[in-house]
C-alpha cells in the first residue's frame, strides 16, 4: 500500500465520495483532509498511518487537535489558491 | 446553525476513534467521477477553504458562548459578595452601584447587557460606552469590544490599543 495521494478519491467505510485534497506532516503525525466530492463542506481529518503494511486512517485526538490542524490546512489551501 | 452543525459533523468524523482500514474496496475508480472533480476542482478548493474559515469563526463564537456563560456566574458571585442585588427587581437595578465598583466593564455589559451597564459606566464618570472606549485607547465601543471578545477566546492575544 501507498500512501494517500492529492486526487484520489475514496469511501471512508460508508457510502459517501471523499477526495483527498490536501496533507501535510505535524508533530511527527501525516494528516489526510478529506473532502466530500458533492458536498465540499463535509470535510474530514484523519491521521495516515501505516500498520503490518496496511493502510489505516486513525481518529484525532480531541476538538484541539481538530481545530489546530484545520488552521494548518486552510493556511495551505489558501497559500494553493 | 447550520455551520455549527456542520462543524460539529466534520469534527466527529475525524475524532472518532474507529480505525478506517483501506483497501482496494474503498478506491471509487471512475473516469466519469474522476473528470468531474478535476473540472471542479478549483469551486471545490474554494469551498473547502470556506467551510475552514467558517469552522474557525463558529469554533471562536462557542468558545466566546461558553466564556460569557462563565463570565456572568462569576459577575453574580462578585455583585452577591458585594452585597448588590444581582437580578433586576421590576424592571430595575440596584441603584447603589458604588458597591459594583472593581468589577470589570466588559463583564458587566456581559452579564447586564451594555444598556443597563452603561448606567453603571455612568455612575463612573464616563459618557457614554464610546467615551470609556477612548479613554481605554481604542477608537470607539465596536473596537474596544471586539479587543475584549479577541482577548476572552484567545487570552494570549494582545490586542492593538488599550492600556
Amino acid at each position: 500500500m501507498k500512501p494517500l495521494a492529492v486526487g484520489e478519491m475514496l469511501t471512508l467505510g460508508d457510502e459517501v465520495e471523499y477526495v483527498v485534497m490536501s496533507r501535510l506532516n505535524h508533530n511527527n503525525k501525516d494528516y489526510i483532509l478529506f473532502a466530500n466530492i458533492d458536498n465540499p463542506e463535509d470535510i474530514v481529518v484523519r491521521i495516515e498511518k501505516f500498520e503490518n503494511n496496511e493502510l489505516c486512517l486513525m481518529g484525532l485526538e480531541n476538538s484541539d487537535e481538530f481545530d489546530s490542524v484545520l488552521k494548518l490546512f486552510g493556511d495551505q489551501i489558501n497559500n494553493s489558491l | 446553525m447550520d455551520n455549527e452543525m456542520n462543524y460539529r459533523k466534520s469534527l466527529n468524523k475525524s475524532t472518532n476513534k474507529k480505525v478506517i482500514r483501506i483497501g482496494s474496496q474503498n478506491y471509487v475508480v471512475n473516469a466519469e467521477r474522476f473528470k468531474e472533480f478535476k473540472k471542479n476542482v478549483i469551486a471545490i478548493t474554494v469551498s473547502v477553504a470556506l467551510a475552514i474559515a467558517t469552522f474557525g469563526y463558529v469554533k471562536d463564537n462557542i468558545k466566546f458562548h461558553h466564556e460569557k456563560v462563565d463570565i456572568s456566574l462569576e459577575v453574580y458571585d462578585q455583585m452577591v459578595d458585594k452585597g448588590y442585588k444581582p437580578v433586576p427587581a421590576d424592571g430595575e437595578w440596584d441603584y447603589r452601584y458604588e458597591l459594583l465598583d472593581g468589577i470589570d466593564p466588559f463583564d458587566l455589559s456581559i452579564y447586564m447587557g451594555s444598556e443597563d451597564a452603561l448606567s453603571i459606566l455612568q455612575y463612573r464618570g464616563y459618557e457614554s460606552w464610546d467615551d470609556y472606549a477612548q479613554q481605554e485607547g481604542y477608537k470607539n465601543q465596536r473596537d474596544w469590544y471586539n479587543a475584549q471578545k479577541k482577548k476572552v477566546i484567545n487570552p494570549e492575544t494582545k490586542s492593538k490599543g488599550g492600556k
